[in-house]
């Protein structure tokens, strides 16, 4: 590799989405994305309030593979406002969409948690802008070494 | 592994041994022991075990027993042998 | 001298874990470096002994201290009590390799010194996790027990309580505490109060026991009394200890006392006594029966049956009913 790892895209396709309350966030972007055929999305932005928030982070001194018992699992039943989400989705070695998010949120009296986004509930609303990225050759792998589903970069 | 240099580990203090290892051309084990008749063979037994264990072909092994019981032996020899080993 | 012989070789089956919720009245330091007190482990009817690899070791010796207390643990396999092994800690050159040697000859456990930060623990949690893994046992089997030994410690303890499932306890550390506080230890402890408080609070508040610290003159019986007498009062479930001598005094004052157990079968008497009458209010002695006296009555039964003090345990289910 001479140093960088990386693809030039395109922009695609742009999408406003609202997710209703009481709706799973991660599941319904995913059913999103299927239903317009978006295999390549970054998320540019997601403002509203959530619930039952599950995301996690990782143990001081954890080694990889980043296996469960390496993680602090975090489960807040909130309501808390969403303040970002940040990543990004694409499709996985076998062609299903995989959905990579980190999430940001606060509770009322302003302190802000996030993490690795497992799933949570919409509680009011849910505005999430995406942007489809124009590109062939961009997978997420299943990492044996880094215990993560990380990002697959065909080059050319 | 290999006898580099002299060292020694454990204590006289009862139930306890002192093992001193130094380089040399064969292996040879001595024992002085307060129990020596009864268990002088049971303690080059552990010491024979150990020494194998680790590779030591060659070296002198001085064991000043005071009464110690097998997984003392076995651990201050192997203390001795990890301080004798190259650095 | 008990079932170590010479010549025998240790097999390779480990005792389950005990829960976290045993019985542990009684935790007796026993210096890592010396066999003489090591074998006699098996004799001391403490609930726990803590091998110590950290003050009890001089620097020179670590290595020693680290292979012989790994030795002794595979010899004694049915074990009598609950053993932990206190490392040194992880950012010092030996607490790793502590770690190393001891781990699988399987203790139950490790006491971890200057726990003053929810990492420090953290980062113990996941090197157990790697030698768990490395030893091919069950993840989370080694349980810790944090030290809360300084002002540092003693103010984030109520997060480090918190910080990992493998947590059975906070132990408080006075002698370091002292130190770090750069005040004198007191035989009535008035200058621990504080730092006590906070400490059970914490351990209670993440619902994981308290243990006290030692109690270092052996010959003083009578403060040595008063002081369990106080931190049982506070809360306390247990206490370090440094003689064997301390263990029955320590087991006296933690027992439920007989009019205690008493008081506790009449509570039982009365529910099961109103339940068959179909009646909702209970009351013993012209005093209502409410749910905290009932949960007290469970705890002491409970307490009572562990020290065999009572033939059953409390049936849970019909207080609950």
């Amino acid at each position: 590799m001479d140093g960088y790892w990386y693809k030039e895209v395109e922009q695609g396709r742009r999408f406003v989405l609202k997710i209703s309350p009481g709706e799973p966030l991660q599941e319904r972007l995913l059913e999103f994305a299927r239903s317009v055929d978006l295999k390549h999305a970054v998320v540019v932005s997601a403002v509203g309030s959530i619930q039952d928030l599950r995301f996690r982070g990782i143990k001081a001194g954890a080694k990889l593979p980043i296996t469960p018992p390496r993680m602090h699992l975090h489960d807040v039943a909130g309501p808390l406002e969403l303040l970002a989400l940040t990543g990004n989705i694409l499709p996985d070695e076998g062609g299903a969409l995989d959905c990579h998010l980190h999430v940001m949120a606060a509770r009322s009296s302003g302190d802000v948690l996030g993490g690795h986004l497992f799933d949570a509930r919409v509680f009011a609303t849910c505005e999430v802008v995406l942007s489809e990225l124009a590109a062939e050759g961009l997978e997420r792998h299943r990492s044996r070494t880094g215990g993560v589903n990380t990002v697959f970069i065909e080059e050319g | 592994m290999r006898i580099a240099r002299r060292a020694q580990a454990g204590t006289m203090q009862s139930s306890d041994l002192m093992v001193a290892v130094e380089p040399a051309e064969a292996l040879s084990v001595e024992i002085e022991s307060t129990v020596k008749k009864q268990f002088e063979h049971l303690i080059r037994a552990v010491a024979e075990r150990v020494l194998a264990a680790h590779g030591v072909t060659a070296g002198r092994v001085r064991i000043t027993d005071r009464g110690a019981l097998d997984y003392a032996i076995q651990a201050r020899l192997e203390t001795a042998l990890a301080r004798a080993a190259e650095a | 001298m008990g079932h170590l012989h010479r010549g025998e070789e240790p097999d390779g089956v480990a005792p389950p874990p005990p829960a976290a919720s045993a019985l542990r009245r009684s935790l007796l330091y026993v210096p890592g470096n010396m066999p003489s007190m090591l074998q006699n482990i098996p004799i001391f009817a403490a609930d726990a002994v803590i091998i110590d690899l950290e003050d009890a070791v001089p620097l020179g010796e670590k290595d020693a201290a680290r292979r012989l207390v790994r030795r002794f643990l595979e010899t004694y396999r049915e074990r009598r009590q609950e053993v932990l092994v206190r490392i040194n800690a992880l950012d010092t050159p030996w607490g790793r390799d502590d770690l190393a040697a001891v781990l699988p000859a399987l203790p139950d456990g490790i006491r971890l010194p200057k726990a003053d930060t929810p990492e420090i623990v953290e980062r113990l949690d996941t090197l157990l996790t790697e030698h768990e893994e490395a030893l091919g046992v069950e993840i989370g089997r080694f349980r810790i027990l944090p030290s809360i030994e300084s002002a540092l410690g003693v103010i984030n303890c109520i997060d480090v309580a918190a910080t990992s499932a493998r947590i059975l306890g906070l132990a408080f550390g006075a002698e370091d505490y002292t130190a770090s506080m750069e005040i004198e230890r007191t035989k009535t402890g008035e200058e621990l109060f504080n730092a006590r408080s906070r400490v059970v609070w914490a351990a209670k508040a993440a619902g994981v026991q308290a243990i006290d610290s030692i109690f270092s003159d052996v010959k003083d019986m009578e403060a040595f009394r008063r002081e369990v007498e106080l931190v049982k009062g506070l809360g306390y479930t247990g206490k370090s200890l440094v003689n064997p001598r301390q263990i029955e005094v320590c087991h006296d004052v933690f027992a439920p006392k007989a009019a205690e157990i008493e008081y506790a079968l009449q509570v039982v008497d009365a529910i099961r006594r109103a339940r068959e009458m179909g009646t909702g209010v209970i009351s013993l002695g012209g005093k209502m029966v409410d749910a905290p006296v009932v949960k007290r009555a469970l705890r002491v039964l409970r307490t009572a049956h562990a020290h065999g003090l009572v033939a059953a345990a409390p049936d849970e289910a019909v207080l609950h009913g």
